[in-house]
């Protein structure tokens, strides 16, 4: 009787516990592959969650709103909660990281205090830098002419 | 009727039971038997050292960083130059150990004619025109890419941050969906500007420790040939360094990365031990060679 309840528990809470992860960068793409050259198929942002279908050499499978099915790189993910059936949310670690996601520690509001304080700096560059695009099609482009990655010698 | 029973209590015991369990398991092993207010404030409460930084907090150190070293050094405005060093510098940076920061990998050229190469938390890489003109062809750039890259992987730059200003910031306790004040924004910009001048220091005026050099030299390489590149690359730019400037310390490359003839060494050795062996591609020789030659 005890071994069935068991078995019971385990069954059932398989069916009940899926695993969801949470973005933990500004922003990234969910792509068609696992490959970050590959086409995207929908744009993530910090804290948003995704259901989890599956997994492949550091990348995970996730679900996106309109139900479709993507990659996306484990360095852009955190894992460490489970939803239940209910749709309650369950913190099962309670990482720094998460509270990054809450917006805390230094944020936009200490960048704006140290600039208002520092007149001198110019964040001009900073910026472009981080504005400069280059699509997934150049990079495409660019592993196949010079025979990088899968279309080289490397891993 | 019985295994219902069962069935039924099975789920309420998973839906209530489990659930507590897991978090209060969890959040005891923080903070033993006390309940905390919210978890947040538990996390700010535990936060100790540099490891604990988040990676959006990593960001904001590194963009002022970044600011502070384009205020010593004009940038080289070329975009065909620029795009050109973006694409080798992701090509390694998706090979490596993180290929995803909060705010990304960017790449940008210093119109300077000394050899330089920094990195600052979180992504922005930055490399002089004069340290291009010393290289011989892609591969070496990727190996200095990736040496960068692995400063920002292994968080390097973050590990100079004094431990004061960390207890400082941390001590700056946040309830959840509250702004914080104006005396509180202006302890942690205190704490931030602490934070970010020991980067900065580290970065552009002592240089980081060897262990940490040696280990970059290691991953970076790693990093390239991942990447399809020919690790040694990253040899044959440090060779060409000691070649050039010995130990001239007067040098920015050679105080911030010193001693390049026994790092030269040591990594062929390490290259060996671990069999990480590649070709150089000729297309990617040339392609290198036409952007050396189109810059000013």
């Amino acid at each position: 009787m005890r071994r069935a309840l068991v078995f019971v528990l385990l069954a059932v809470s398989s069916l009940l516990l899926a695993e969801t992860i949470t973005i933990k960068v500004k922003e990234t793409r969910v792509r068609s592959s696992p490959r970050f050259y590959a086409r995207s198929i929908h744009q993530a942002e910090a804290g948003d969650r995704l259901e989890k279908v599956g997994e492949f050499e550091g990348w995970y499978e996730v679900k996106i709103p309109d139900g479709q099915v993507g990659w996306v790189h484990s360095s852009a993910v955190e894992t460490k909660e489970l939803r239940l059936s209910s749709g309650e949310w369950v913190e099962t670690e309670a990482s720094p990281d998460e509270v990054a996601l809450a917006g805390k520690g230094f944020n936009e509001e200490v960048e704006a205090e140290y600039r208002r304080t520092h007149a001198d700096l110019d964040y001009t560059w900073v910026d472009r830098m981080e504005a400069m695009e280059i699509t997934e099609a150049e990079m495409l482009d660019f592993l196949k002419e010079g025979r990088l990655g899968e279309y080289g010698g490397g891993e | 009727m019985r295994r219902w029973t069962v069935f039924l209590l099975a789920l309420s015991l998973l839906s209530c039971e489990t659930a507590e369990k897991i978090a209060k398991q969890k959040l005891g092993d923080v903070v033993g038997e006390e309940k905390a207010e919210s978890i947040v404030t538990v996390v700010e409460a535990v936060r100790k050292g540099f490891q604990d930084l988040t990676p959006r907090e990593e960001y904001y150190i590194g963009r002022a960083v970044a600011a502070n070293i384009l205020k010593k050094y004009p940038v080289y405005e070329d975009e065909g130059v620029t795009r050109y060093v973006n694409k080798v510098g992701m090509t390694v940076a998706w090979a490596s150990d993180v290929p995803e920061t909060y705010g990304g990998y960017h790449f940008l050229v210093l119109d300077e004619k000394e050899p330089l190469a920094y990195s600052a938390p979180g992504g922005f890489i930055f490399i002089s025109k004069g340290i291009i003109n010393m290289m011989e062809d892609e591969e070496e750039l990727a190996g200095v890419l990736g040496h960068e890259v692995a400063h920002i992987n292994k968080r390097h730059g973050l590990g100079a941050i004094k431990q004061s200003r960390l207890t400082e910031a941390f001590s700056v306790l946040v309830k959840e969906g509250k702004k914080y004040s104006s005396e509180e924004v202006k302890k942690l910009a205190n704490a931030y500007e602490g934070a970010l001048g020991d980067v900065v220091n580290k970065l552009i005026e002592k240089g980081y420790d060897r262990s940490q050099e040696s280990e970059a030299d290691r991953f970076g390489a790693l990093y390239a040939y991942r990447a399809g590149y020919n690790p040694l690359g990253l040899v044959s730019f440090l060779s060409a360094s000691k070649r050039e400037y010995g130990d001239r310390l007067e040098i920015p490359l050679m105080k911030t990365h010193p001693d390049p003839g026994q790092r030269f060494q040591a990594l062929r050795e390490h290259l060996q031990e671990e069999g990480l062996e590649g070709t150089t591609e000729s297309v990617r020789t040339s392609r290198f060679a036409s952007i050396k030659k189109s810059m000013r």
